[in-house]
């Protein structure tokens, strides 16, 4: 049915035509490349060359990888709020992208980054080597004597020292110490720093003065060396200064360029998806069966396509493409095709799975289900109105690869819209509160024929009745599949039998209650039963255990029943999302009531506030618990599932979109 | 860490609820109906609200993390994050219909304790379904995260699962909503 109609292709050629028929073949996008399983050849298979090409690829995406990082410390390619919901990829022309592929560099790159890293790298940590000299140094600023000169002497001792500035007082009047000539340099927070001489052969010596005043010497040697020039401290000062200015000169040249080479960010992605298509297309090309000299592909492309590859491969001379019907073994990918009413509600059936190639499609089944399912769970006319509108905006200002779920919310809009105003519901119950008796209140009071918050027990009855029909039909397609496959009297029996039984014993059940006066159910709940009992009789071999097995039919109708009662979810969200509604605007009347007068500033931001809430917070529980209903209730009665979807080869588009 | 602590939130809830059924048996007849209906109304919203609280917290958490490592995967996380925060918003709804059955938005009515525990009552159902629903579905969300990292396009399946934890949470909304409308008689 809805399943497309796929051929098995072979493709036999050269094998150094390889290379470039598969990208003949990714561009082509209409073969998808299965594992080969008819063609054992790997006795043939030359391995020699594929370890290096494999190596080369992933070389080169590591490299990129790099590059990217790196540059993504000063610029990223900016995505809008929407696009981290959507996905959507920056663009780039054919034109654009076969230039960077021609004209990219990527070890120079590389390389060239790689340089500059390790160069800031060491920028940093000269500029920070130097700053801490320059706070030693500062100090000492006053000093007048070149640095290398302040050592000893042939009869004198010479040194800085730091010590505490009170002790300092007891060196003038103290005897022992009077030998040592000081002069201060600086004084600073109770500190001085001190130059000191002695002569070298005295009695205490310089550094047993310096420790008996509780100081220690200092010995600027070291943060002067390299900075010689006059050795003067000033000086020493200087010459940091002009490195420190030039360093982070350097440092501004490299970021500067950095930054211009950063706006290729973009080139990178491209050459990023360019190496991960080689290595993708490699990667297959080795999988492949094939031998030194020939290659054959194996795969599966739609009927309507087969052309269209034929076409397309035709600039070869030298090829063979055999197609023919997927025999019932072969793995056969699935690809949905349905009409563009259909198509959205396969985003529906793609969370769950695909079908069997052989199998049928669901989505027609489950779509007029969901759409009402889910119109009923959000249930409110003005939200499906914002619905509709947010998707069909959506759909023109965005581009997107996959539009199902966006067209998806679109169409359920619309049911919800039905819904809404069935259910009286618009913006909660907005038309009540504040535009009591104008036509529009008394026009959604007039169509509004189910009341969920005063009467929900209608909604109740309604919610289990659509899930009884859901059901039903659930059988109903299990019955028609079973039959396809061929065994008619199994379909017919097994699943037929429940077809009839079900409405009978419902409406026998309501006739019961007096609502229809009539015995036919009662003939129609009988001729089910009879029939679930033969085809619980059949399938038992031993003549006395029949009975037991006829009567063992009716077990599944345990879970008939409770499957049924699942479907009361559905007034329970359409409750919620309705008196959420309600208290959103209660809330707004209340503060019109309690701040008179400029209360009503307010209640636009409300209004909008607590719907929008309503609605995002309804949509989602709406949409799963929906596809719940499929999922466990409708797919459990007739679906399987667990086929491979149809991925034909394509071109990797991990970060960027190419448009021809 | 959160899987260990969802035993301590029951707990939690437990004596919420034990608490204000002792305080209510001790003290009704002093505290008056409209006390034990209001109990019961602050009962749902409460604990809904620590389920909701602590799950969207949790996956909170780890939505962050996986964001900050690929940053693709914000719009995917969302929606797992937000799931588990349903439960405290049913809790509040089972409260505002408490509120509304007493009449608090149309000038208060005096309720008889009978009355007051019939409200309170009608309001338990919602209150431990959502309290739990909230925690385990959390934990299924946090491990759903684990498809959006490792197979983004699969990340619809990711949204099923914890649904169907919240089938309880529904059912407990519905029974409460069904009683506070029909059972209780004021």
């Amino acid at each position: 049915m809805a399943v497309a109609k796929m051929r098995k292709v072979t493709i036999f050629a050269y094998e150094e035509l390889g290379e470039s028929i598969f990208e003949t073949l990714r561009d082509l996008e209409v073969l998808h490349v299965s594992k080969s399983e008819s063609y054992d050849l790997s006795e043939y298979k030359d391995e020699e060359e594929t370890e290096v090409d494999e190596a080369k690829y992933n070389e080169k995406l590591s490299q990129l990888s790099v590059i990217k990082s790196y540059f993504e410390r000063y610029t990223t390619i900016k995505k809008s709020f929407i696009d981290m919901f959507t996905g959507a990829k920056p663009q780039m022309s054919y034109e654009d992208f076969q230039r960077v592929i021609a004209s990219y560099d990527v070890s120079e790159i590389f390389s060239k980054v790689q340089l500059h890293e390790k160069r800031l790298r060491e920028i940093d940590k000269e500029t920070e080597q130097l700053k801490q000299r320059m706070e030693i140094l500062t100090p000492w600023v006053d000093l007048d004597i070149p640095i290398p000169e302040i050592r000893p002497t042939r009869a004198c001792d010479m040194q800085l020292a730091v010590v505490p500035s009170n002790s300092l007082n007891q060196v003038s009047k103290d005897d022992p110490l009077e030998l040592v000539h000081h002069r201060v340099i600086w004084q600073e927070h109770g500190n001085s720093g001190v130059w000191l001489v002695a002569l070298l052969d005295q009695e205490p010596s310089l550094s047993a003065v310096v420790s008996a005043l509780g100081g220690v010497t200092v010995n600027l040697g070291r943060e002067a060396a390299e900075y010689s020039g006059t050795g003067l401290v000033r000086d020493v000062l200087e010459n940091i200064d002009k490195a420190l200015t030039d360093l982070s000169g350097e440092r501004e040249a490299i970021l500067a360029e950095d930054a211009e080479m950063a706006q290729n960010l973009m080139d990178i992605l491209a050459l990023i998806d360019y190496y991960l298509d080689k290595r993708n297309l490699f990667e297959i090309h080795q999988e492949v069966a094939k031998t030194r000299f020939t290659l054959v592909i194996e795969g599966y492309a739609r009927e309507k396509e087969i052309d269209k590859l034929r076409k397309g491969l035709s600039v070869y001379k030298d090829i063979e493409i055999v197609d023919e019907e997927p025999g019932q073994d072969d793995d056969v990918p699935v690809l949905l095709e349905n009409n563009a009413l259909v198509r959205p509600f396969e985003f529906v059936t793609n969370i769950y799975g695909y079908p069997q190639y052989h199998e049928m499609d669901p989505t027609p089944f489950l779509a007029p289900f969901f759409w009402v399912f889910f119109a009923m769970c959000l249930g409110d006319a003005v939200y499906g109105v914002i619905l509709s509108i947010f998707s069909i905006v959506f759909l023109r200002t965005q581009k997107l690869e996959d539009d199902k779920l966006i067209k998806l919310l679109g169409y359920c809009g619309v049911s919800t819209v039905f819904a809404g105003a069935l259910m009286g519901s618009w913006l909660g119950d907005l038309p009540k509160t504040f535009l009591e008796g104008t036509a529009f209140e008394r026009f959604a009071s007039r169509i509004a024929i189910l009341d969920p918050v005063n009467d929900p027990i209608t909604l109740l009855v309604v919610s289990l009745g659509l899930g009884i029909l859901h059901i039903w039909v659930g059988v109903i397609v299990k019955m028609i599949g079973t039959i396809r496959t061929g065994a008619v009297v199994d379909g017919i029996l097994d699943h037929g039998s429940w077809v009839v039984f079900l409405p009978g014993l419902i409406f026998w059940a309501v006739s019961q209650m007096g609502m229809i006066k009539s015995s036919i159910p009662l003939y129609i709940m009988i001729a089910g039963a009879v029939g679930i009992m033969w085809s619980g009789a059949r399938s038992q071999k031993n003549i006395l255990m029949k009975p037991i097995s006829a009567i063992g039919g009716f077990y599944s109708i345990l879970s008939y029943f409770s499957d049924t009662l699942s479907y009361a979810r559905i007034l329970a969200l359409g409750l919620a999302s309705a008196i959420i509604g309600v208290v959103v605007n209660m809330v707004c009347a209340l503060i019109v009531d309690m701040v008179p007068g400029v209360g009503w500033v307010f209640v636009p931001v409300i209004l909008i506030v607590g719907h929008l809430f309503n609605l995002l917070i309804n949509a989602l529980g709406s949409f799963i618990h929906s596809g719940r209903l499929q999922y466990v209730e409708f797919f459990s009665k007739f679906f399987e599932g667990g086929g491979t979807p149809f991925r034909p080869l394509r071109r990797v588009r991990k970060n960027v979109w190419v448009v021809e | 860490m959160f899987e260990g602590m969802i035993g301590k939130w029951v707990l939690i809830g437990c004596v919420f609820l034990f608490g204000m059924l002792i305080m209510g048996l001790f003290f009704g007849p002093l505290l008056g109906g409209n006390v034990l209906a209001l109990m019961g109304a602050g009962l749902a919203v409460a604990l809904g609200g620590i389920g909701s609280i602590v799950a969207v917290g949790a996956t909170g958490e780890k939505a962050a993390g996986m964001t900050a490592e690929n940053p693709e995967n914000f719009g995917r996380l969302l929606p797992l994050q937000a799931l588990p925060g349903t439960q405290g918003i049913y809790g509040f709804l089972v409260g505002f219909l408490a509120l509304v059955k007493i009449g608090a938005f149309a000038g208060g009515m005096e309720l008889s304790i009978a009355q007051g525990w019939q409200v309170f009552f009608a309001c338990v159902p919602v209150s431990v379904t959502c309290l739990i629903s909230a925690l385990y579905q959390g934990k299924v969300c946090l491990s759903g995260m684990d498809i959006v990292a490792k197979k983004p396009e699969e990340s619809g399946k990711s949204l099923i699962l914890p649904a169907m934890v919240e089938t309880y949470a529904v059912l407990g909304l519905l029974a409460s909503v069904l009683m506070i409308m029909f059972a209780v008689k004021i």
